[in-house]
């Protein structure tokens, strides 16, 4: 099975996440953990394919390449460019469109994360797929072949469904089954002889305008954390039956 | 360089200083050892003046006080055995941050934890803290990343205790403990007067050094036995001919004074490699660090987790209290050695070394998992950490039932020349006891922790002759029975096989002459005199 991975480069959601109104990247960056649920998807299902690995980002989204890479992909393409810095959703998806249609138009199957842990849109899926002018399933939990078939599984509203991913379609992926994988030192040892080859928008053929901040139709004025914090009250009871009975309600919703 | 320090006496009122009694008490009468104390009061000082003035009533009063940080120690250091608790929780704040021609460094109060200074190195968002030199938070910024090389693995401990006790992480196999890290600390003494140390502004002349208050002056003796620096050591206070008295105090566990600010270096990060090795048993493990100390690469830490230890992870693992999503070892019941390496581009080479080296001692690069994500190696970290975690886990289970159990385990290291006679003596008698026990930690540093997995009071009994002989043993072969916890309450029999009664009486000496009334930590590490 030929399989296109889509990843990004994310700062870890366990650090401090906001720089002022921007998402900091100065501190660890981590592969986004919904690209590393596909990374896990495109290994299982690779069998004697090939799984080809893209990002879009700065320099140092290299290293997010270089796990795929560790951990079963063959081959990494990084979309690198100043001009591309800016890019929203949908600039990022007409890139990222523009790179298979030109280095990896025969596949089977593309698989993404079902969003990224930073901008949180769960947009790209459905853009990249409209780009490329291909079907799209989203957030998927699984998927294997399975007699002749791709099925993807979902669940909506507690309701699981399998479906049958129709040849040369995306599926993103989120949270499943999947069981956490480390590469070892002989993995590393092979991607290092593995290729990430950097492309520019002049080997993309993208215009100025058609990229980055300037291909854009959103732009992100600020980001901040949403302050979910209230004031408590301090309440003095004289026994721990009607204290009780005051915290269950809370829990139950009802306030006072 | 001088031999003087000038104490200073600071303003504050002890009347409204925050007090819990009753209750409230409880959680402060005991730390990671299980150990169980009593205190009456327990006081929460929001500043190094409310710490001075808590210090001058008890001193004059005669009430012995106990220093409480988060009480993560192992050896009951923080348990009180009367009197009051005085808890630093409320002064834990980072406060600035300098440079000098050593590099910058971080000031802060002492309760701040290390994790939460690890936070706040890696978000690089130094909002708030003070410039101690001209732009240095501007400067730091631009700097990029900075770490404090010391990595102890309990990271919910305070920096101020973790100065206290000179405490060591994995990485001090290669940078050193705590001690070499401090710049300057503040110290609150039993009298409730401050002295402000900076490394390198003071040196005894001799064994002895002076203290000035105004027009009054007074020699404090340094204690003159030799202090094991050829292993890693915590046992007893630190003295030298012509030291720096920053580390009388640096490791001295709080008997001498309480630190009420700290200044630590700070040094660029790098990338780094970690590997975690899977092998088939523990001779191999044990061989394979025994080659991988001895070939030419820059390792930063080696440590180790027997197949006791792995076992009980793994059994932690499926009972779903600790690493969800942990992947099973490569190999059935191993032990496993996790190693650091700088991820640069000398990293092919590393493997190819790397890959000789593992297999011939029954484990190969496949067997091996490796991080040089952040994200990735802080899980290798949690797993380290993991194994003493369900160790206490299991003795506070015990406790339940037994309350006169306590944590029983080792905390000593040999010179690498004898590493090997103690592995096959301590395996002889552990074998012989019939005790469960782990070992896991620092084997690079010939610095194994044994934990005994003690189910009643007689097995408790049977555990304290085993470490006893294991102590004995650790002396002969030139070594320390307190590698990096320190004595606390719990080990003070263990220093006595280290150090001769004369040289306990001059440690005690020293402690009367800034205590007199004897109340700072009493009964940790020193027996009072009678
Ligand atoms: C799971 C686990 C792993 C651990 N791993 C390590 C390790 O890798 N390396 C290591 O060295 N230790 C380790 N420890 C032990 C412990 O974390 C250290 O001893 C640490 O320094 C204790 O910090 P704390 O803030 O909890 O201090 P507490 O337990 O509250 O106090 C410890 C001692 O320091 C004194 N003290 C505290 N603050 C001050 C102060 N400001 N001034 C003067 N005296 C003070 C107290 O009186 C007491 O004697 C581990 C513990 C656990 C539970």
């Amino acid at each position: 099975m030929r399989i296109l991975l889509m990843v990004k480069q994310v700062p870890d959601t366990n650090t401090n996440l906001l720089d002022e109104s921007k998402f900091s990247r100065k501190g660890p960056m981590v592969l986004n953990p919904q690209c590393e649920y596909a990374l896990d998807a495109a290994a299982a299902l690779k069998g004697d394919g090939r799984v080809v690995a893209f990002t879009m980002g700065p320099s140092k989204a290299r290293h997010a390449l270089f796990r795929c890479l560790e951990l079963g992909a063959d081959l990494a393409y990084h979309l690198c460019d100043s001009d591309f810095a800016g890019s929203d959703v949908w600039a990022t998806a007409n890139t990222l469109s523009k790179a298979i249609m030109e280095f990896e138009p025969e596949f089977d199957i593309i698989l993404c994360g079902g969003h990224a842990a930073d901008a949180e849109t769960g947009l790209l899926p459905t853009m990249l797929a409209a780009a490329l002018g291909i079907p799209v399933i989203n957030r998927c939990r699984g998927i294997r072949y399975e007699g002749g078939s791709l099925i993807a599984n979902r669940e909506r509203n507690g309701i699981p469904s399998e479906l049958i991913v129709p040849s040369k379609s995306l599926v993103s992926m989120i949270q499943g089954s999947n069981v956490h994988r480390l590469p070892s030192l002989k993995d590393l040892q092979d991607a290092r002889a593995k290729q990430i080859k950097t492309l520019d928008r002049g080997s993309l053929g993208l215009r100025k305008d058609e990229c980055g901040a300037s291909g854009s139709f959103t732009k992100v004025d600020a980001v901040f954390a949403a302050d979910h914090s209230r004031e408590g009250i301090e309440l003095v009871l004289d026994d721990t039956d009607t204290a009780l009975d005051l915290v269950i309600d809370v829990f139950q919703g009802d306030e006072r | 360089m001088s031999d003087r320090l000038k104490v200073v006496s600071l303003d504050a009122d002890f009347n409204h200083i925050r007090a819990l009694s009753g209750d409230a008490v409880l959680p402060y009468l005991q730390d990671e050892s299980k150990l169980r104390g009593s205190a009456s009061l327990v006081l929460l000082p929001k500043n190094e003046g409310e710490v001075a003035a808590i210090m001058r009533e008890a001193s004059s009063k005669g009430i012995s006080v106990t220093v409480s940080a988060h009480r993560t120690g192992v050896v009951g250091g923080a348990v009180p055995s009367e009197g009051w608790v005085m808890s630093l929780e409320g002064i834990d704040v980072p406060i600035g941050v300098g440079r000098d021609d050593l590099g910058f460094y971080i000031q802060s109060g002492p309760c701040l934890s290390l994790r939460k200074l690890e936070d706040l190195l890696s978000s690089e968002r130094f909002d708030g803290l003070r410039d101690l030199t001209s732009s240095a938070v501007e400067e730091l910024k631009g700097s990029g990343r900075h770490i404090l090389l010391v990595d102890p693995t309990e990271t919910n401990a305070s920096l101020g205790a973790n100065v206290a006790c000179n405490s060591s992480g994995a990485k001090s196999y290669r940078y050193g403990p705590m001690r070499d890290w401090v710049r300057r600390i503040r110290v609150v003494l039993p009298d409730g007067r401050l002295l402000d140390l900076t490394r390198g502004e003071h040196r005894a002349r001799a064994y002895s050094i002076v203290i000035e208050d105004g027009d009054s002056e007074k020699i404090l003796d340094i204690p003159s036995h030799r202090f094991n620096r050829d292993v890693k050591n915590s046992a007893g206070i630190y003295a030298e001919e012509g030291m720096d008295p920053i580390d009388l105090f640096i490791g001295s566990e709080g008997i001498l004074g309480t630190i009420t600010l700290l200044e630590l270096r700070l040094v660029p990060w790098r990338r780094t490699l970690s590997s975690m090795a899977f092998f088939p048993d523990d001779c191999s493990a044990i061989g394979f660090v025994r080659a991988l100390r001895s070939i030419d690469m820059p390792i930063d830490l080696i440590e180790y987790i027997d197949s006791n230890g792995m076992r009980l992870v793994l059994r932690s693992r499926d009972e779903g209290s600790l690493f969800h999503g942990m992947p099973d070892p490569p190999i059935r019941s191993p032990s496993a050695v996790i190693f650091d390496l700088p991820y640069d581009e000398r990293v092919d080479e590393f493997l190819n070394d790397l890959d000789g080296l593992l297999s011939s001692h029954g484990s190969s690069l496949s067997h091996t998992w490796c991080a040089h994500e952040e994200r990735e190696r802080g899980r290798f970290r949690s797993l380290r950490h993991a194994v003493p975690e369900a160790v206490f886990a299991y003795i506070a289970n015990r406790k339940l039932s037994h309350p006169g159990i306590h944590k029983m385990g080792t905390d000593m290291s040999v010179p690498q020349d004898g590493m090997g006679e103690m592995l096959k003596h301590h395996l002889g008698v552990l074998k012989e006891s019939g005790l469960e026990y782990v070992m896991f930690g620092h084997l690079g540093d010939g610095h194994p922790h044994i934990e005994l997995l003690i189910d009643d009071m007689h097995q408790f009994a049977v555990a304290e002759g085993v470490l006893r002989e294991l102590a004995s043993k650790v002396v002969e072969l030139g070594g320390s029975t307190m590698a990096e916890h320190g004595t606390g309450r719990l080990k003070k029999e263990f220093l006595r096989l280290m150090y001769s009664e004369s040289d306990l009486e001059e440690m005690v000496r020293l402690k009367k002459a800034l205590d007199p009334a004897w109340v700072l930590n009493p009964g940790v590490m020193l027996e009072a005199p009678e």
